[in-house]
């Protein structure tokens, strides 16, 4: 049997409470499942509200639509809106994210090759708007920077910006920005050649500011708005010059390829009209693109990145201190396997137009869509819906509706958090609860186990019936408890009868005993010649036996009520083991091999009742003399051992047979041959256990060593 | 004038036997089956001696009782107790009645009228008054006097039971001398005496001394033999 306690069952029990998590993480996403859903249909609700702003307004989009082909795109200028004014400073921080990101947004185009070499030029840009003015930054690696001289009255022999701009009108307006130191540049118009200015005049109206870079420079420029106007084409060019004494022309590397005014860009500024419409959903964590048919950004609001403010917690009215307390606790455990949303990712128009082709095309030919993609660095889940714009039943363009799912996500998480931490304090509470239950259960069931063990003493009999605890408790255990105390007590009843018997069937058997032997004794006296008479004699013999078995049937039951009551005093084992040899010896002369006697120097003294502790060694001797084969002394002695005295008696004779060791201090348990001629009812040895055991001594039988006798030994502790 | 002598016991057979047994040895018996009928009887005419059993029918106590009641009636009247079990011995001892002996079922019907007789001889002493002093021994602080079947232990009185007083007759009449427990059994004058019922009466006989002189010591243990009395 595999013994498991009730403790250890219920705490395998108390684990299924882990599926609560469990359950809950199927709740949660399920929830979430929904709640994406939710919000692609809210995006597809606002991007059909934007777009039905601007049905059938094809003034919107009518600006940048005639002569707009795909190849020009090309060299189109992509105008961030940005959200503050920069300042020309030559400190970058003010374009934030914009300036690490510069290389996104086209490829540059080389318009003039150096002659033998490899280029090492290459630059990055961005542009951007606010209010009036338009912003560009150019990050050049170059190897060599070149400063202008400014004893040349050419222009175009050091390092230095070119601006082509083309106006509505077709007409070409060059300007160089140069710079010949770092810090505010000089603006000229400029011949067609770029090699002169058109007149002496520096520009003011454009600002430009030179800053020498670890591999080259940065070069930030602010046109005012006015300058280039919805149909305008712009491109810009890195002219380098590396040798400072040849001071040629090497490389000159632009936006677009810029050979004619049709292979310059569009500059795509989000168109104002749109924008004012957009204006008020401009908000973080929400992007909305207006594009046209050509899939050119109209306008392009509002941006992804969450405000970490925005990840607020969840405060609910369920959500107790000690909940607060264990989310902080389990912080790290969340961190790792939750993986919480990135607020920051990368995902830029650029990649984005090209990565939802699908979406662009199919919105295109009119029909909404929804559609969830990775961000750029793969980092974050984008939701998008896109809805198109139609004048006239004619697809014009499409609004197209971004938002991470970055606070689906975190609501998500947040739920997962709490719910984790509820269970884990429910968990607690209930494990804590449950073994606190199954403590008091096991405690109270092995207290109780324990007691009904104890209230049976070794030798069947009971020793308090009213030691069971418990018996006052109102459940199971209680029942238990009483119906063991209900058992106990009628067994109690049940073991006095059996011990009263004895004494009571002697007292009844006395009375007519009594009347045999009074009759007899009156028949005798009546009628001498009868008393004469031998079966008179056997009759009278018959009458005395039959006393001599009442009274030792009634001997035990007297004696364990003597003991009881039975004054103890301390008294010399020794002193008195000796004078009952000398005084056994004398009353019984029949025994005539004698007694061998083994007594220690000192005194051995223990406390109890010289009376009973003398019945005992007086049954001990008359057994062993029962038993002595006729030749053979019996022998007695006493040692002292561990605080006990040890009294053996023992005689050469029959051996003990198997298992009678145990059961020969039984009552009623005798080895003695049926046809001995005294009466023996096998109380002999019962008495002596009941005496032993009464001074707080153990009797014990057993063969000695030899085979050929049996030792009688009995511990009695020392005073 | 012969004796009269109230049986009181419950079982018939038990009870004529006794009273053939007792008249055979010239006693005026008359027979009780039960407390009630013998208290009417005593209240007419009080016997000279009453033997009681003490199981009476219904009341396990009766033979007690009524010894209460005769005992407020006589302060003199001997009374034999007559008991089925050993145990009630010591219930008479502890409700101190003035039971003049008590013996155990199975009685032995000769000693029975050994006892009345020697009861009767005491009663006739106490009345009597009469110092014979051949009668009466020293031993130390004992004085015995076999007329009466008294004892004194240093000038004081002991009441003790027939049986207790041959006890101590018969071993301060042998001191140093042990008195094996066949011998005692012969003195008590009762048909079956275990070795224990002996102890027993010794250890009532030294109590009594020891309500008197609580340094008593005379009757010394012999043990697995018997009892001497140490001179």
């Amino acid at each position: 049997m595999i013994r498991v306690s009730i403790r250890y069952k219920l705490l395998l029990v108390i684990l299924t409470l882990l599926l609560i998590p469990w359950m809950g993480y199927q709740y949660v996403r399920e929830m979430k499942a929904f709640a994406l859903q939710g919000q692609e249909e809210a995006l597809l609700l606002t991007a059909g509200a934007i777009a039905t702003v601007l049905h059938d307004r094809p003034e919107l989009f009518s600006a940048e639509k005639s002569g707009a082909n795909i190849e020009s795109e090309i060299g189109d200028l992509q105008v961030m809106r940005l959200d503050h004014p920069l300042k020309m400073d030559g400190n970058l921080d003010d374009w934030g994210k914009l300036a690490e990101n510069a290389g996104h947004y086209s490829v540059p185009k080389m318009l003039r090759k150096p002659d033998e070499k490899e280029s090492d030029l290459s630059f990055n840009h961005v542009l951007g708007s606010w209010g009036s003015y338009l912003y560009a930054l150019f990050i050049v690696q170059d190897d060599k920077i070149t400063l202008r001289d400014t004893s040349y009255r050419r222009l175009d022999n050091s390092d230095y910006l070119r601006i082509y701009l083309r106006d509505s009108n077709d007409t070409m307006t060059r300007y160089a920005v140069i710079a010949s130191k770092p810090g505010r540049m000089d603006v000229y118009a400029m011949d067609e050649d770029w090699r002169y200015p058109l007149t002496g005049d520096p520009i003011y109206s454009i600002v430009g500011y030179f800053q020498q870079l670890e591999n080259g420079y940065a070069i930030e420029l602010r046109l005012p708005r006015s300058m280039v106007s919805d149909d305008a084409r712009l491109a810009i060019a890195i002219a380098d010059v590396d040798d400072a004494k040849e001071r040629k022309l090497e490389t000159v590397l632009g936006t677009s390829a810029a050979k004619s005014t049709t292979e310059l860009g569009k500059v795509r500024i989000s168109s104002p009209e749109i924008d004012r419409i957009l204006h008020g959903l401009d908000k973080a964590g929400t992007r909305i693109w207006v594009i046209d048919q050509n899939k050119y950004v109209r306008a392009l609001v509002g941006n992804l990145s969450t405000d970490t403010d925005d990840t607020r917690k969840l405060t609910g009215s369920n959500m107790k201190s000690l909940q607060v307390w264990m989310n902080n606790f389990l912080e790290p455990v969340f961190r790792e396997i939750l993986k919480p949303p990135v607020a920051e990712f990368k995902d830029l128009p650029d990649d984005t137009r090209k990565r939802n082709e699908a979406v662009f095309n199919q919105v295109l030919e009119g029909e909404a869509d929804i559609d969830r993609r990775a961000s750029v660095d793969q980092r974050a889940e984008l939701l998008m819906a896109a809805h198109p714009i139609r004048n006239e039943g004619e697809i014009m363009g499409a609004v197209i509706v971004e938002r991470s799912s970055h606070s689906v996500i975190t609501l998500q998480n947040q739920l997962l958090q709490n719910l984790i931490s509820i269970t884990v304090i429910v968990f607690a509470l209930v494990a804590a609860a449950l073994m606190t239950f199954a403590w008091r259960l096991t405690r109270r069931i092995r207290r109780l186990s324990k007691a009904s063990g104890h209230a049976i003493n070794p030798d069947g009999r009971l020793r308090d019936a009213h030691a069971i605890p418990e018996t006052n408790a109102g459940d199971e255990i209680g029942d238990l408890s009483r119906s063991i105390s209900g058992m106990l007590a009628r067994l109690s009843h049940y073991t006095r009868y059996l011990e009263r018997m004895p004494d009571t069937l002697a007292h009844e058997l006395n009375n007519p005993l009594n009347v045999v032997n009074s009759s007899l004794e009156n028949l005798g006296t009546q009628h001498p010649v009868i008393s004469q008479s031998k079966y008179m004699t056997r009759a009278q013999n018959g009458v005395d036996r039959l006393g001599s078995l009442l009274a030792s049937l009634t001997e035990a039951g007297n004696l364990e009520e003597a003991l009881e009551t039975e004054h103890h005093e301390k008294f010399n084992l020794n002193e008195m083991l000796a004078l009952f040899a000398e005084g056994f010896q004398e009353s019984h002369p029949e025994f005539k091999q004698g007694f061998i006697i083994q007594l220690p120097q000192h005194q051995v003294i223990v406390e109890g009742s010289p009376d009973h502790i003398a019945q005992m060694i007086d049954k001990l001797l008359d057994n062993a003399m029962d038993f002595s084969v006729p030749s053979q002394p019996v022998s007695i002695s006493l040692s002292v051992w561990y605080q006990q005295a040890i009294l053996k008696v023992m005689n050469i004779g029959k051996t003990l047979p198997e298992g009678m060791q145990e059961r020969l201090f039984d009552p009623m348990i005798s080895l003695r041959q049926t046809g001995d001629s005294r009466s023996h009812l096998g109380m002999g040895l019962y008495i002596v256990k009941l005496i032993a055991n009464a001074h707080g001594g153990t009797v014990e039988a057993r063969n000695n060593e030899a085979g050929n006798g049996v030792v009688f030994e009995v511990k009695l502790p020392l005073a | 004038m012969s004796r009269k002598i109230a049986i009181v016991e419950d079982d018939p057979d038990q009870r004529e036997n006794y009273a053939d047994a007792m008249t055979m040895h010239g006693f005026d018996v008359t027979t009780y089956p039960n407390r009630r009928e013998a208290l009417k009887g005593f209240k007419n005419e009080l016997p000279d001696l009453a033997i009681l059993d003490i199981m009476l029918e219904d009341e396990p106590d009766g033979g007690f009782d009524l010894c209460r009641e005769l005992r407020s009636m006589s302060k003199n009247l001997p009374i034999i107790f007559l008991t089925a079990r050993d145990s009630d011995i010591d219930t008479v001892s502890g409700l101190r009645l003035d039971a003049w002996d008590y013996l155990t079922k199975p009685v032995n019907l000769q000693y029975l009228a050994v006892r009345v007789s020697s009861l009767f001889r005491i009663v006739d002493t106490l009345s009597e008054k009469s110092e014979t002093v051949d009668k009466i021994y020293r031993l130390g602080d004992l004085m015995v006097d076999q007329q009466s079947m008294s004892i004194n232990w240093k000038n004081q009185p002991l009441n003790l039971t027939l049986t207790e007083y041959w006890l101590v007759e018969s071993m301060s009449r042998h001191p140093g001398h042990v008195r094996t427990y066949d011998h005692m059994m012969q003195v008590t004058r009762q048909s079956l005496v275990e070795h224990n019922t002996i102890n027993g009466y010794i250890r009532r006989i030294r109590n009594k001394f020891k309500a008197i002189d609580s340094n008593f010591d005379s009757i010394q243990t012999v043990f697995g033999v018997g009892y001497r009395w140490k001179s």
